[in-house]
C-alpha cells in the first residue's frame, strides 16, 4: 500500500488529529519560553526565522506556484520595512498605529510588485530573472541615495527608534511580568508573528486549491494553452506578482518594528537570494516544503555559529577558521547537495516531482 | 443557415510577411468546414487569427454576429471559440485528468463532471492513462487529450489545427472518426489540414487556400472530384 500523506492519515484517525494538533499547539506556545531558558537570543533567532518563512511562502507564489523566477524579492520586504519605518518613528515625527501602517506597508508593496509585473510580462526564465534582479538592486540604490535635496530616507544611516508595536495597552517592546510569567518583548513579537503565519499559511494553502492556483499551475506549464483555456494570463501573472509583494511588505513591515531599525544594507542581492534558496531548498511550489526550508536555513547557520567555535578551540586550542566562513561553506554544501539528491527540494510539490521522475525516465 | 463565424477579406500579416491576403470565408452554425491547403499557405496564421493569438482588424471576423477580431485569446474561449494548437500544447507536467479539468477553467455549471465521462468516452484511451501526466503520452494521445481538453470548454466553434500531424496513419483514422462524432453532438467545427483527402471526407464543405487566397470552394464531396484538387492535393 503507497504511503498516504499525513493530512490524508489524519483524516481516517480524527481523534489521533485532535490529539496531535493540540500538543502541537501547545508545544508552539511553549516554544519561546523554553527557548528563553537557553537564551534570549534565540527567541530573536526564531523570531527572524519566522520573517524568513513569511518571506519564503511569499516568494513561493510567485516562484513555485506561478514559476514566475524573481531575483529581487527583497525590494518588497525593504517598501514594507521602510514604509512602516517613515510612518512609525522620529524621523518625520509621525507615530501612526500599527494596524494602519501594516496593511498600507502590504498595499504599497503589492503596487510595487504590479509596476515589476507589468512590463515583464512577456519575459519569462533568465531574462526576468535579470530584470527582478535589477529591479531589487533600483530599489536598494534609492533607499540609499533618497537623502538628498530632500531627505527621505535617511541614506545609509538608515531610520532608527521605529516605533514597536502597540496592541491595546500592550506595548510589544518591553518586557512585562503576566501570572509569574515573563514576557519579554521578543516573547510576545513570537507570539504575534506565530498569529500572522497561521494566517499567511492558511491564505496559502486556500490560494493552491483555489481557481487563481489552477491558473497559475497552467501557465507555469504553457502559456499559450493557458489562454487558450480561458485564462487571463496577464491578470493572472499580475496577481502572482501583487499577492507575493504583499506578503513581502506585511513581513517588512514586522521586520521594522521587531528591529526598531533599518537600513538599505539589509536588503541586499544576498538576501534576495537566501529567501530564493529556502524556497528552492524546500520544495517549490510546497508550503510544508517551505516552511522547512526557510526554517533549516535561519537556524542551521545560528546552530553553527555557536558550536563552530567553541569545538575548534577545543580541538586546536585556538580559532583556525571564522564561523561565518565555515558556514557559508557549509551553506553552499548543502546546496549543492540537495541539488544532486533531491533537486526538487527536501519537501517536493507533487507535479514537481513528477517532473523530476520525468527527467530521470 | 445563420454563420457563426464570417470572415470578411481578412488580412494577416505575421512576422513582416502578409501571411492572409484578404479572405472571405463563412461557416454556418453546426457544419463541419475544412480549410485546406499546401505548407505555407496562410492556414495557421487564419486560425491563429481567428482564436485572437495573431492582431486582425476588429469587423474582418465576425464571431455569432459580434465583430471579434483581435479579441485576446482568454475572452473568446470564454464565449466558446475554442483553438487546439498545431502541435497540441497540453500541460506535460499535469496528469490527463488535471489537463481535461483544466478546460472546464472557466465553467462553472454542474455538467463538467459529464461532460469528462462524454470525453472518456469519445476516447477511451484517455480513460485508461487518466493518471498519467500528459508528458509521456505518445503523439496520438496527447492530440486526443488537446481536443478531449478542448471539448471540455464546451465550446460553440472548435478551430483544430492540423490534428493529423505527425501521427500514423490508424491513428489519424480513429481521430477523425471521433472529430466527426464531436461534429454530430451539434459542435461547430473549422478544420485546418494538409491531409486532404481525409478532411474532404470528414467535412461538409471546404475551403481551398494557396499563397495567401482563397482558390475554390465547395461542398467537399464536389471538390474530392475536382480535377483541380485532384491534381494538386490528392496526388492523382
Amino acid at each position: 500500500m503507497p504511503e498516504l500523506p499525513m493530512i490524508e492519515r489524519l483524516r481516517r484517525h480524527p481523534k489521533a488529529a485532535w490529539i496531535g494538533g493540540a500538543l502541537v499547539a501547545i508545544a508552539l506556545l511553549l516554544l519561546p519560553f523554553a527557548l528563553a531558558s537557553v537564551g534570549t537570543a534565540w527567541v530573536r533567532i526564531l523570531n527572524v526565522a519566522m520573517l524568513f518563512i513569511l518571506l519564503s511562502l511569499g516568494l513561493n507564489i510567485v516562484v513555485g506556484f506561478a514559476g514566475l523566477l524573481d531575483l529581487g524579492y527583497i525590494a518588497f520586504y525593504a517598501v514594507g520595512a521602510y514604509v512602516y519605518a517613515l510612518l512609525a518613528s522620529p524621523h518625520f515625527n509621525l507615530h501612526l498605529p500599527f494596524w494602519v501602517i501594516l496593511p498600507l506597508g502590504a498595499l504599497v508593496a503589492c503596487g510595487f510588485g504590479v509596476l515589476l509585473g507589468a512590463p515583464t510580462l512577456k519575459l519569462r526564465g533568465d531574462y526576468l530573472a535579470i530584470v527582478t534582479l535589477g529591479f531589487g538592486e533600483i530599489i536598494r540604490i534609492f533607499l540609499n541615495n533618497l537623502s538628498r535635496p530632500v531627505n527621505i530616507t535617511n541614506g545609509p544611516q538608515g531610520i532608527a527608534r521605529i516605533d514597536p508595536i502597540r496592541i491595546g495597552g500592550i506595548d510589544l517592546g518591553n518586557s512585562e511580568t503576566w501570572l509569574g510569567l515573563t514576557f519579554s518583548g521578543p516573547i510576545k513579537y513570537y507570539y504575534l508573528l506565530l498569529l500572522v503565519l497561521m494566517a499567511v499559511i492558511v491564505i496559502n494553502l486556500r490560494l493552491q486549491d483555489s481557481r487563481i492556483g489552477r491558473a497559475w499551475e497552467a501557465i507555469r506549464e504553457d502559456e499559450v494553452a493557458a489562454r487558450a483555456m480561458g485564462i487571463n494570463t496577464t491578470r493572472v501573472k499580475l496577481l502572482a506578482f501583487a499577492m507575493g509583494a504583499s506578503f513581502g511588505g506585511l513581513s517588512g513591515g514586522l521586520f521594522a518594528s521587531i528591529q526598531g531599525f533599518v537600513s538599505p544594507e539589509s536588503f541586499g542581492l544576498t538576501e534576495s537570494v537566501m529567501v530564493l534558496a529556502m524556497v528552492v531548498l524546500g520544495g517549490m511550489g510546497n508550503i510544508r516544503g517551505v516552511i522547512v526550508g526557510a526554517l533549516l536555513l535561519s537556524f542551521v547557520p545560528e546552530l553553527l555559529r555557536y558550536t563552530v567555535e567553541p569545538l575548534q578551540k577545543t580541538l586546536f586550542g585556538k580559532m583556525l577558521i571564522e564561523p561565518e566562513v565555515i558556514r557559508m561553506l557549509l551553506f553552499g554544501l548543502a546546496l549543492v547537495l540537495v541539488m544532486l539528491y533531491r533537486p526538487a527540494g527536501l519537501l517536493p510539490s507533487a507535479v514537481r516531482r513528477r517532473e523530476l521522475d520525468e527527467g530521470r525516465a | 443557415m445563420t454563420a457563426l463565424l464570417e470572415l470578411a477579406s481578412l488580412h494577416v500579416a505575421y512576422g513582416g510577411i502578409q501571411a492572409v491576403k484578404g479572405i472571405t470565408l463563412n461557416v454556418g452554425e453546426g457544419e463541419v468546414v475544412a480549410l485546406i491547403g499546401a505548407n505555407g499557405a496562410g492556414k495557421t496564421t487564419t486560425l491563429k487569427a481567428i482564436a485572437g493569438m495573431l492582431a486582425a482588424p476588429r469587423e474582418a471576423i465576425r464571431f455569432d454576429g459580434r465583430p471579434i477580431g483581435g479579441t485576446a485569446p482568454h475572452r473568446l474561449a470564454r464565449a466558446g471559440l475554442v483553438l487546439v494548437p498545431e502541435g497540441r500544447g497540453i500541460f506535460p507536467k499535469l496528469s490527463v485528468t488535471e489537463n481535461l479539468a483544466m478546460g472546464a477553467y472557466v465553467r462553472n455549471d454542474a455538467g463538467v463532471g459529464a461532460d469528462l465521462a462524454r470525453v472518456f468516452e469519445l476516447f477511451p484511451r484517455l480513460r485508461e492513462r487518466s493518471a498519467q501526466t500528459g508528458g509521456t503520452l505518445s503523439g496520438g494521445e496527447q492530440q486526443m487529450l488537446a481536443i478531449g481538453r478542448a471539448i471540455m470548454t464546451r465550446p460553440r466553434l472548435l478551430l483544430l489545427d492540423e490534428p493529423s500531424m505527425g501521427l500514423a496513419p490508424l491513428i489519424v483514422k480513429r481521430i477523425f472518426e471521433t472529430i466527426g462524432e464531436i461534429a454530430r453532438g451539434g459542435v461547430t467545427i473549422l478544420l485546418v489540414e494538409q491531409n486532404a483527402r481525409l478532411a474532404l471526407e470528414t467535412t461538409q464543405r471546404a475551403y481551398v487556400m494557396e499563397s495567401g487566397i482563397i482558390t475554390l470552394s465547395g461542398e467537399s464531396k464536389a471538390l474530392l472530384s475536382d480535377p483541380k484538387v485532384r491534381a494538386a492535393y490528392l496526388g492523382e
